[in-house]
């Protein structure tokens, strides 16, 4: 997962980017940019920004997202996210998944499970 | 959105994302693009690259959108790339393909597909006939292979079910790539049928250019060419006139249909004035032959100029059949060899006696003057 191994994580993040934008914004509301920014430098180098964006939108049409606009005094108004309590019930659950997921596939590939946390 | 500057390059990019979101209902649209104005401004923002660099092709952003965004939609841009120097173009479609009548059309044809797998069957049988049997055949309605309509049905029969079979397959998007591939060259030759068998159901104009076609209204030879006078002679060889002519229903025989016609063309285009003699009542007898007549001709005067001249029109020099001897209801249909008796001369000869009631006429006006 960590690893920038091409398409391969490209693939596995499709089925775990929900879970991860909605780690990002529980730490901190943040706007699309910057979210994804956080995702990047959290070590998913692969992510796409459409993905991202599309995500963002589909979360928040879900309703496990709020926004709001932050007016800036340069360049444009940015439209910030947070969690709304169906985000955090979403993403606990999400959460639960992904630890069975991640515990099962670890002893499937016998991989030491620091690395992969 | 409250984007105070977009740099031509986001608004670019953004406006390619969103043709190639065309499919999508446009309030769907706009929501999912509502912030992707400010996003882009921020990556552009971020780096000197270009966004088709660092985002990758709009076609691909777009699809990757759609895949994250959980539309069910595939985008319609398979290559609408080639369409982004059009923009007020592809704007304009983009409306249009958004329009409700759009919409209400696209949802209808699915509905009318099954109709369609059933022509397209027919058709595809249709161009194998006419491939087969030509153009010419009669393969229409009913195709024939090999010479009868029967086998063409059965083959219509077995088409229609394949091709309704085939239909059912890409809906599912089970066709293989051989199957689509067949799939769109029946469509081309059905196009071609329909071309074919409506130019068969058409009527035929057959233009035949025929140099020697006569104008409309004038009395013509079978294969056209243009009578301007004729001359009867006895069989002796002597030019008769006038003679007083008519066809089967007693209708006078005249060279042009046009009563206040006077002038006539020869073949070579060159014009022929008439006079036609008056009877006792000051009518024109039209149906007088040998017509007195002058032919307009070009000719080079003395000095070098072109002048018109009337040329009178003189019989033409002709031999005459020796017929037996005997009365002229002989039943001999062999005609003696011929032998020159004599060649036309403009000697005046008795007026015969005609076989038509001639109109009330005057002495015949004296032979053509030379």
């Amino acid at each position: 997962m960590i690893d920038k191994t091409g398409t391969d994580t490209t693939q596995l993040l499709k089925g775990v980017l929900d879970l991860a934008v909605l780690a990002v914004v529980r730490d901190q509301d943040g706007y699309g940019y910057d979210i994804l920014r956080r995702l990047r430098d959290a070590g998913l180098e692969d992510v796409g920004d459409a993905s991202v964006y599309g995500t963002l939108r589909r979360l928040f049409a879900a309703g496990a997202l709020s926004t709001y606009v932050v007016p800036s005094e340069e360049g444009p108004h940015r439209k910030y996210h947070a969690l709304t309590p169906i985000g955090h019930d979403l993403l606990e659950r999400g959460t639960k998944t992904w630890r069975q997921f991640a515990d099962t596939l670890d002893q499937l590939v016998g991989t030491d499970r620091k690395e992969a946390a | 959105m409250t984007v105070t500057t977009v740099p031509s390059e986001v608004s670019r990019y953004l406006d390619a994302v969103r043709a190639l979101l065309a499919d999508l209902p446009a309030d769907e649209r706009e929501e999912l693009l509502a912030d992707l104005a400010v996003h882009l401004q921020e990556v552009s923002a971020e780096t000197d690259e270009p966004l088709e660099l660092t985002l990758g092709p709009p076609a691909a952003f777009a699809a990757e959108l759609l895949a994250s965004s959980g539309q069910a939609y595939v985008p319609s841009g398979r290559g609408w790339g080639w369409l982004s120097g059009l923009g007020p173009a592809r704007r304009a479609w983009e409306r249009i393909q958004a329009s409700a009548a759009t919409r209400w059309v696209r949802a209808l044809l699915p509905e009318l597909r099954p109709g369609w797998w059933v022509l397209r069957g027919y058709l595809g049988v249709l161009v194998v006939s006419e491939v087969l049997n030509g153009v010419q055949g009669d393969d229409f309605p009913v195709p024939s292979l090999l010479g009868t309509p029967i086998l063409g049905l059965a083959a219509v029969v077995a088409a229609v079910v394949g091709s309704v079979r085939l239909g059912r397959r890409r809906a599912e998007g089970r066709a293989t790539r051989g199957e689509r591939l067949l799939d769109t060259l029946i469509v081309l030759g059905a196009l071609w049928a329909v071309f074919v068998a409506g130019a068969r159901t058409a009527p035929h104009y057959v233009y035949v250019e025929d140099a020697h076609a006569g104008a409309p209204g004038v009395l013509v030879h079978p294969d056209g060419r243009t009578i301007t006078n004729l001359y009867a002679y006895d069989t002796e060889g002597r030019l008769l006139e006038p003679v007083l002519l008519y066809d089967q229903d007693g209708e006078p025989v005249e060279v042009t249909a046009d009563d206040d016609a006077s002038t006539t063309y020869t073949e070579d285009g060159l014009p022929v004035e008439t006079d036609y003699p008056l009877d006792v009542n000051g009518a024109q007898v039209r149906n007088a032959y040998p017509l007195d007549q002058r032919v307009e001709r070009w000719r080079n005067g003395p000095d070098g100029s072109e002048q018109v001249v009337e040329v009178p029109v003189r019989p033409p020099a002709i031999t005459t059949p020796r017929l037996p001897p005997g009365p002229a209801s002989g039943s001999s249909s062999t005609t003696s060899t011929s032998t020159p008796t004599s060649t036309a001369a403009p000697e005046p000869a008795p007026a015969p006696a005609g076989s038509a009631p001639p109109p009330p006429f005057p002495p015949p006006a004296p032979g053509p003057e030379g």
